[in-house]
């Protein structure tokens, strides 16, 4: 049975707990803190040794708030003792006065907001085709906020003994904690030790957000000089930690007399929290996928982050590009009612052509339209949306309707390598170096070192059964070994894509030295491989010619079929059909089990309730059941696998979060005939999509 | 916890034991912190998610719900339990193959639900396993690989006559 951070706390260790702020925004004017019993600590801001910001994959905030609080829950004080009970009363007795501060909501994010980052992409004359234009199509799109309910916690033990710090965590970035971790407590590398505890499927939640509680467990222990166990309880995880962005995405489209795109301008807002990153991946993501993968001769593109003041946003699965192709995808199903066209025919006549210029999807086209087609085929698309529709057209009104409302759609995505690099470059630049071990030792059995921890996707079988082909080896003699810094390599960041298109070169260059090695040596052997991520990304810059230009980018058509009860709007999702593009595939029944499971969560994210952390009262909306589907709400999902045996494997599980919101939403307007404009679709949107 | 005290007897994996605690403390608390038993996980806390499900006189119940009071002469087993019992054998096999693909959180919660659904029927169908996982969630969302290792099991039982 696996250990979590919760199942590692020694008994005699101190409990950490961290005192927030019950206010939303203000400037503090007093902050006292009650006399503390013996055996008890406490850490402020001004108690931190070295840096007080910490900063993962482009997203920063403070461990603590000083002068300021800028979002209801943001840390303050840090407490730590031995009884549970006596912490939280020493809580309940700090007492904190602040000039408070009216917040800014973030229901209308095209509101007047200070702005953060903007990031421009514009290509052709687009004034002048708008001018020209015969019909201009318009629509505004919502993503909400996504929550990532990872099974366990945010938590983290720390052990303190006056010299060195041992630091147990649930983080996908050990190597990056450890950084951290090192510039706030102002300690050398060599005297912090990050072991990294099993994670619970995290979607990209246990980096800032781990880093986080990972420091204020290291101020703690360092400060007492004892261990320290700080556990964050399911409700102050799910109210104040870090969260995906909320888009707002205006589509404007012109369209020449043939219905054909002749200019699109596209507006995004992105939500950025209260602590909104400067140079943000998701909203640059969101730019460059701002017109799915489509031909278009005109075009201009404007990201905008802004300030608002809701808890900090962090990574997750797919961000930003994810919203952005939802909004195409959606505003596309228009532009194919106005050409008369299904989907499918639409999506293959505007496909973006091989070798044109048009942004970063050039030369594209084969492998889209070959998933397209297939997708197509196996969900016997263009049968269902011919019948689905026709049974709309009689249908006068919704209410006319006494049987279920079904409906099916369609989407087209792709996952970019260069962007999954540019994302991983970004998580810190001086780290620019992946490195893998491989040993053998005596008895054939043989043992990776990589930083990766496994967090649910399969990794680590991945690699096991990638060594056991290349070495030919039975799988149960290949172990990855527990990944603590003083023993493994850093390898960098965990995310299915880099492990895959960074870690699983590594491991075969490291099978083949190893291979080589086996004829001259005898065990143990031990082979390293490391690569710079510069050099990965050369020649994804264009300079290759001879390769098709989007060889790298891994493509996918989802089509997803509902039913819809016609009074209560209830939908049951009748079944989800994924194609996608995978490269040489490692291990067929990893990645299938892989792309289930995040077809699963993406499904729940398009048609569960959206995640609201509070009200201005403070209270909670929302709980994890609607977040995640249960096993009796699962459909019949079929992944067909496209392998392309030239080219290694392609990072591919930001897919189904690409795919699957969108198809589920064109899906639900054919069943309704409404237009809804955003994502989660509850009963309650269709409901007021209805009243409008 | 403030407040009285209570002492209680009851069955924990086939054992008599003997508990003082407050009559609000949880079930599950009790067993992680009193007898150590951390295969019980606590997710959600209110009840939703089935990580700390615990068979209580052969029904699943979500340990983190039960309060002590209630526990008095019962049986309760815990993963730790089910997971010693010869009759779950192939469900613990088969669970240690999808083991792999998955985060493994949410399987202690679900071998309990499929233990205690395994105890009145069994040989159960598709339909019966998702039923009986229906209190579970699986941020992996591995529920057909559950469901089909569950009838696999079912299957080598029946063809090598294994009851």
């Amino acid at each position: 049975m696996q250990t979590f951070i919760h199942d590692i706390g020694p008994k005699r260790a101190l409990r950490g707990i961290v005192y927030r702020s019950p206010f939303r925004k203000g400037k503090i004017t007093r902050l006292r803190v009650p006399a503390l019993p013996k055996g008890y600590s406490c850490v402020q801001a001004r108690d931190i040794p070295g840096k007080s910001i910490l900063t993962c994959a482009g997203y920063s905030l403070p461990i603590l708030g000083k002068s300021e609080v800028r979002y209801l829950g943001e840390p303050l004080i840090l407490f730590c003792g031995p009884d549970p009970e006596v912490l939280a009363e020493i809580c309940a007795s700090v007492e904190l006065k602040l000039k408070e501060e009216s917040p800014v909501e973030y229901k209308d994010l095209s509101g007047p907001y200070r702005e953060g980052q903007i990031i421009n992409v514009a290509y052709g004359d687009v004034d002048l085709a708008f001018n020209l234009a015969d019909q201009i199509v318009e629509g505004e799109y919502r993503t909400a906020r996504r929550e990532h309910f990872y099974p366990d916690t945010q938590g983290a033990v720390a052990d303190w003994d006056g010299k060195n710090l041992s630091l147990y965590a649930a983080t996908q970035d050990p190597f990056g904690l450890r950084s951290a971790i090192c510039r706030c407590l102002d300690l050398a590398p060599r005297k912090v030790r990050v072991i990294a505890v099993p994670v619970g499927n995290s979607m990209e939640g246990k980096l800032l957000s781990s880093f986080l509680v990972a420091a204020q467990a290291s101020l703690l222990a360092y400060t007492a000089a004892k261990q320290v166990v700080l556990i964050y309880n399911r409700e102050e995880d799910l109210l104040f930690s870090p969260k995906s962005p909320e888009f707002l995405i205006r589509q404007q489209t012109a369209l020449d007399r043939e219905g054909g795109a002749i200019a699109v301008r596209v507006q995004i807002f992105m939500d950025g929290g209260c602590y909104p990153p400067k140079d943000c991946e998701a909203l640059r993501q969101a730019v460059h996928s701002a017109w799915g993968a489509y031909r278009v001769p005109n075009m201009e593109v404007t990201g905008r982050t802004l300030v608002t003041d809701f808890p900090p946003i962090g990574s997750f699965r797919a961000s930003g590009r994810a919203q952005a192709i939802f909004a195409a995808e959606l505003h596309s199903s228009r532009l194919e009612e106005i050409a008369q066209l299904d989907p499918y025919t639409w999506k293959k006549e505007n496909l973006v052509e091989t070798g044109r210029k048009e942004g970063r999807n050039k030369g594209l086209r084969p492998m889209a339209l070959t998933v397209l087609e297939e997708a197509t085929r196996i969900s016997d698309f263009t049968r269902k949306y011919s019948a689905y529709s026709a049974v709309k057209k009689r249908r006068k009104t919704i209410d006319q309707a006494a049987y279920p409302l079904r409906g099916i759609g369609m989407s087209l995505a792709s996952q970019d390598a260069e962007g999954i690099l540019e994302c991983l470059h970004s998580i810190e630049e001086t780290r620019n170096t992946c490195t893998l071990k491989l040993v053998l030792e005596r008895g054939k059995r043989v043992r990776i070192f990589t930083s990766f921890v496994d967090c649910g996707m399969g990794i680590h079988a991945l690699f096991i059964h990638r060594v056991a082909l290349l070495l030919d080896l039975d799988p149960s003699k290949i172990s990855v070994q527990p990944v603590d810094t003083q023993e493994v390599p850093d390898t960098g960041p965990t995310t299915l894509a880099r492990a895959v298109t960074v870690g699983l070169p590594l491991l075969e260059q490291c099978c083949q030295n190893l291979q080589k090695k086996r004829k001259t040596a005898t065990a143990p052997i031990e082979v390293r491989r490391s690569v710079s991520l510069d050099k990965l990304r050369a020649p994804r810059r264009g300079k290759d010619k001879s390769r098709d230009g989007g060889a790298e980018s891994a493509w996918a058509a989802t089509v997803v079929e509902v039913e819809l009860d016609p009074v209560s709007f209830q939908s049951i999702c009748r079944g989800v059909w994924l194609v996608v593009e995978t490269g040489t595939i490692a291990h067929r029944k990893v990645t299938l089990q892989i792309l289930e499971g995040e077809t699963l969560r993406a499904l729940g994210s398009s048609q569960l309730q959206e995640y609201r952390g509070t009200t201005s009262d403070g209270r909670k909306l929302c709980s994890n059941t609607d977040l995640i589907p249960g096993a009796e709400q699962v459909p019949e999902i079929q992944v067909h696998l496209l392998e392309t045996q030239e080219g290694p494997m392609k990072g591919y599980e930001q897919l189904p979060h690409l795919g699957v919101p969108p198809a589920y939403a064109a899906a639900v307007c054919q069943a309704t005939g409404l237009y809804v404009d955003q994502v989660p679709i509850t009963e309650e949107v269709i409901q007021q999509c209805l009243e409008m | 916890m403030p407040g009285n005290v209570i002492k209680l007897r009851f069955t924990l994996n086939e054992k008599q034991v003997l508990l003082q605690c407050h009559p609000g403390t949880r079930l599950l608390d009790i067993l992680r912190h009193d007898f150590g038993l951390e295969g019980t996980r606590e997710g959600c806390s209110q009840g939703e998610c089935g990580a700390c499900l615990v068979l209580m006189n052969g029904l699943s119940v979500n340990s983190c719900l039960v309060p002590a009071f209630a526990l008095a002469d019962s049986e309760i087993l815990s993963i730790e339990g089910i997971l010693s019992l010869k009759s779950f054998t192939d469900i613990r096999k088969s669970f240690a193959d999808i083991q792999a693909y998955r985060c493994g959180f949410c399987s202690s919660g679900m071998q309990v639900a499929l233990a205690a659904l395994l105890l009145t029927k069994r040989e159960p169908n598709a339909d019966e396993i998702r039923r009986a996982l229906s209190g579970n969630l699986c941020a992996c969302g591995s529920y057909n690989g559950v469901v089909e290792a569950v009838l696999q099991s079912s299957s080598r039982k029946r063809r090598y006559g294994r009851r």
